[in-house]
């Protein structure tokens, strides 16, 4: 990934890729994204165009979406977050503990499964600084340990029915855009903004892209570590309460099949694994691609034998086509 | 330096060629009064369909004077850890087991492990795949028949046509083999009246998986679909919920009877719910095993027994567990009769 | 930088180990029952080992490879198959496996050199798709998910040890009759790295790219030869996997991607490339063994045993890193940088002598 990481003489600002240029990896994306989705317009007698089909859609686009920051912004500064996952279970059953055997407002709830998810991302930072062991081992180990908190919380029971006001919200639509996309969009725009405009997203990626270069610039390494790890728990406890709102009902097993989907985004996305680099539209696109996919199996009846097969293709495809661009252009 | 475990093994191999024994262990299967059997229940992770077990095994425990019983769900769907947790349970003291298998295609080599070492063995809940089950007996649902039963329930809903859609576990698993064999089989018999139109597979693993998939599912062919099949648990909830909130007519029947379940019946979302039989496993199976350790040994090695499956509707909603105990009570009464021998 | 013997990464891993070993005996002594738990520990740390040289194989370069469990399946497929409708004896199967096995590696190794595309996405693309395929070939080949098969051997491979050998009175060590096989894969991987121009060049293309290709070292080939030795590692794992479980079956690799991940870096292997540990590897892989069969002697419910595994695993790893830095303070070094820029050590490269 050559193309993506920044020359030591561009400045931090050039590290946040302009948002749509020609022949960026956004770019590319945001094309597959609309062929595929004319191409499925085309050869479902335009089923994906009804209201109910785009609904669907973007419902269960938005945890992708969210999940796949939270991975982005720990990859900002060269670690990763295998806790992720476990993390968004985890604070979704919180969050309906809280409501159910608790008796909270729903309000509080959300926001106390928020600070949840903040505080074990706040602890993933602290641990990595003062142990400096790799993030990759420490939320290993995190993970172990949430995930049995998890199952701590409720055991393999389901939460349900426990605040008919917040399901009705977040299954429903502003404008008919569904209100958890909306969410999943602003948080988008809040960390785009982060990374651009202010001056801790930058010294994160400064911090990521080249650690002794931003010490000697008088920027704390481990300062950016914890707020990214900070960051990262954060955003799992959004994608949290985006599964609350939106399902219905929540169990032990919410955040299984997150933790590859949460590194696909942003990589697919043009992010790269050794930090300084990030990129919320293109994480943002990639998530949609990968939405589609699953929308495609729906709509084809694929043979599940089949379906996997071709995800990996698509994958493949997608950035195999996005190199071939940049090498073009060169 | 690089050579000698090589050395040292093809050595040992040509000595043994040459004239070493190979050594048998025989297991000593004593006879042992019921305080001194210790049973472990040891299902394939944690799960709703394997609470039930808790009760279950402290009720034998009492009933039939047992030493002591246990229950560790630690295995995480995971063979080769279920393979540690057993060995390590045997380690302190427990020597015998109800186990229902991470993987019905290798449980078996396990089971073969601890039966030579002398433990005695029940496979609850899950027969190993294949003929043979090195298990002194399988207590368990016949999945093939409840998925059989379930589609059947589910077509009975639809009013004898239309299309149905299958949704289920693991496609690695045998058993997801076996549902989709027992809704096919219950599909075939209607003639072509009704049309399997989609088997969606792999979407236990987290409910949101399950709640994305019948999204879209309903999405594509909301207004084709007449009924849901569901033989796993995540899908099922998942799909009462959907059903509910889309409000559209389509019957769904689940699997088991988890609070969340019986809730789905009572307001209607869900049109049967095919419940299996966990504490008669957990129960008669503890029980079983203490006449083994005592002295008893199967008629047939292995034998499989069905544990029974149940169709619980909004009409027996409140009475199909009294249904269940005559079946767990009957189990005990063939246990005694036919597939023990005593002496 | 001369670092004292105690300061060893190795060392302290197996000073952690030792502890553990010593704890869990103290609360359970059923923890050195050979029966029950010495013998089905090695059994297990046979795959584990081998696991996490696959994946140290692309760790040398910098890379991963996510695909390392479905490699390991369709190479027990391979196996499998040819023992099931070809009849072949035990080696040749393994054999066709190993070759299947270093053939998919291969491709990725391949396909990552010729399109510049990140290893991670690959392998990810390339698990995905061989999920889909696994399971195709099984339900096309055979009648269900798995091969209930048994070449001649198997079975004692699978639960025979030395010490069921005897000459007289004189019987072998409790050892399974699988860990010399993944005892010899770990020399040879050790050897490879730390003696062969081969696995030296493969390192230095880890290191830095650049250097390596002005040097003249064919970079692009040194890739798929890295990707095809962790793709050839990823299918013993998976026979040893079929070996212990005694089928050949579609879940064979599934678990395999953290643990592949657990073993190289607790033993010092950096994700970063150009450094690996063959000898940290094994010692990476016997303490998450040995933390797990503890916990599972101490039976604890399963929210308990997660929370303490994941405990006990960070507490491990923080008296290693202490033991590190003082180390550091008395050889006069100064404060550690952060590890992900680490400067590599010359020590750990290849170290399994």
């Amino acid at each position: 990934m050559t193309s993506t990481r920044p020359t030591i003489e561009s400045g931090p600002t050039d590290r946040v890729r302009p948002a749509i240029s020609l022949r960026s990896t956004e770019f590319t994306l945001a094309v597959l994204a609309v062929v595929a989705y004319i191409v499925l317009a085309l050869t479902t007698h335009g089923s994906v165009l009804h209201a109910d089909t785009l609904t669907a859609i973007f419902q269960f686009l938005a945890v992708p979406v969210v999940i796949g920051l939270a991975q982005m912004v720990v990859l900002g500064v060269g670690q990763m977050n295998l806790s992720v996952g476990v993390v968004t279970g985890f604070c979704a059953m919180v969050t309906a503990w809280l409501m159910v055997d608790v008796g909270l407002p729903a309000w509080l709830a959300l926001v106390a499964g928020m600070a949840t998810g903040a505080m074990i991302g706040l602890a993933n930072g602290l641990i990595v600084v003062l142990t400096r062991i790799n993030g990759f081992i420490v939320t290993l180990a995190t993970m172990t340990v949430i995930d049995g908190l998890r199952y701590g919380v409720h055991g393999t029971a389901t939460y349900q029915g426990y605040s008919p006001g917040l399901t009705k919200l977040g299954q429903g639509a502003i404008l008919g855009v569904p209100t958890v996309f909306l969410v999943a969009v602003l948080v988008a725009i809040a960390v785009a903004v982060f990374f651009r405009r202010m001056a801790a997203g930058r010294r994160l990626l400064a911090s990521g892209g080249n650690p002794l270069a931003a010490r000697l610039s008088g920027v704390s390494n481990d300062r950016s570590l914890v707020l990214a790890h900070l960051l990262s728990g954060l955003l799992a406890g959004v994608a949290g309460v985006i599964v609350v709102a939106l399902s219905g009902s929540v169990n032990a097993t919410i955040g299984d099949d997150l933790l590859l989907p949460s590194f696909a985004a942003p990589i697919i996305g043009g992010v790269a694994l050794a930090g300084g680099v990030v990129s919320v539209v293109g994480t943002c696109l990639a998530a949609l691609i990968v939405r589609l996919v699953d929308v495609a199996q729906a709509q084809y009846s694929i043979n599940p034998d089949w379906v996997d097969l071709i995800v990996g293709a698509v994958v493949l495809g997608a950035v195999l086509i996005t190199q071939l661009r940049g090498r073009a252009a060169k | 330096m690089r050579t000698p475990p090589l050395t040292v093994a093809v050595l040992a191999i040509a000595l043994c060629v040459v004239g070493c024994s190979r050594n048998t262990v025989h297991s000593d299967q004593s006879k042992l009064a019921p305080g001194q059997v210790k049973v472990a229940l040891v299902p394939g992770g944690p799960h709703p369909y394997f609470q039930p077990w808790k009760n279950a095994m402290q009720q034998a425990k009492t009933d039939f004077k047992l030493g002591d019983v246990t229950f560790n769900e630690t295995s995480a769907w995971n063979q080769t850890t279920q393979n540690s947790v057993l060995k390590s349970l045997a380690a302190q003291g427990f020597n015998a087991f109800g186990v229902f298998g991470v993987s019905p295609d290798t449980i078996n080599s396990t089971f073969g492990d601890l039966r030579k070492q002398g433990f005695h063995l029940a496979s609850l809940g899950s027969c190993p795949a294949g003929d043979t089950d090195n298990a002194d007996f399988c207590l368990a649902t016949d999945v093939r028949q409840a998925a059989y039963k379930a589609a059947k329930s589910a077509i009975e809903a639809m009013g004898g046509a239309g299309n149905l859609v299958h949704l289920t576990g693991n496609k690695t698993d045998s058993n997801t083999t076996r549902r989709i064999q027992g809704v096919q089989q219950a599909i075939d018999e209607t003639g072509g009246k009704v049309k399997l139109i989609q088997t969606v597979t792999d979407i236990d693993t987290d409910l949101q998986t399950a709640q994305k998939a019948v999204a879209d599912l309903i999405a594509a062919k909301g207004s084709q679909i007449n009924g849901i099949v569901t033989t796993a648990y995540n899908p099922a909830v998942a799909s009462a919920a959907a059903v509910k909130s889309a409000g559209l007519p389509v019957k769904v029947v689940a699997i088991d009877d988890d609070p969340t379940i019986l809730g789905d019946i009572k307001d209607g979302s869900v049109a049967a719910s095919v419940v299996q039989n966990p504490v008669g496993q957990a129960y008669i199976g503890s029980y079983a095993l203490s006449k083994l350790a005592g002295g008893c040994t199967m008629k047939t090695s292995g034998q499989v027994i069905d544990s029974g499956s149940f169709v619980a509707t909004l009409d027996n909603v409140d009475t199909y567990d009294t249904q269940r105990q005559q079946q767990t009570s009957q189990l005990r009464k063939d246990f005694d009769d036919k597939y023990l021998i005593c002496s | 930088m001369r670092i004292p013997f105690w300061a060893n990464p190795r060392l302290g891993l197996l000073v952690v180990i030792v502890v553990l070993v010593a704890v869990f005996t103290a609360l359970r002594p059923a923890f050195l029952d050979v029966g029950l738990t010495i013998v089905p520990m090695q059994s297990d740390l046979t795959v584990f080992v081998v696991v996490g040289l696959a994946q140290l194989a692309v760790l040398s370069l910098g890379h991963m490879n996510l695909a390392v469990g479905r490699m390991a399946a369709v190479s027990a497929f391979a196996s499998g198959w040819a023992y099931d409708k070809l009849d072949v004896p035990l080696p040749v199967g393994l054999l066709i496996g190993l070759a299947v096995g270093a053939l998919v590696g291969a491709a990725a190794g391949w396909t990552i050199a010729a399109t510049g595309v990140n290893s991670f996405v690959v392998t990810l693309a390339l698990d995905f798709a061989l999920i889909g395929l696994v399971s195709l070939l099984y339900s096309t080949f055979s009648d269900g998910v798995a091969f209930h098969v048994a070449p001649a051997g198997l079975d004692i491979l699978r639960g025979d040890t030395f010490a069921d050998y005897c000459m007289g009175d004189l019987c072998g060590p409790p050892i399974p009759l699988v860990v010399p096989i993944a005892l010899v894969a770990a020399l040879a991987v050790g050897v490879f790295f730390r003696n062969s121009r081969l696995g030296r060049e493969i390192l230095m293309t880890g290191s830095n790219l650049q250097a390596a290709r002005l040097s003249g070292i064919p970079t692009r080939r040194r890739v798929i030869q890295a990707h095809m030795l962790s793709g050839l590692l990823a299918a013993l794992a998976g026979f040893l996997l079929a070996v212990n479980n005694g089928a050949f079956s579609a879940d064979i690799g599934g678990s395999f991607l953290l643990p592949s991940f657990l073993g190289p870096v607790l033993g010092g292997t950096l994700l970063a490339g150009g450094a690996v540990s063959v000898l940290g590897t094994v010692f990476g892989a016997a303490l998450t063994e040995v933390i797990q069969t503890g916990l599972n002697l101490l039976q604890f419910e399963v929210e308990k045993f997660k929370i303490y595994i994941g405990i006990v695993l960070l507490v491990a790893l923080s008296l290693d890193r202490l033991r590190h830095v003082l180390a550091e303070r008395r050889s006069g070094g100064t404060a550690a940088p952060r590890p992900a820029a680490d400067p590599v050590p010359a020590e750990h490269s290849g170290g399994a002598a």
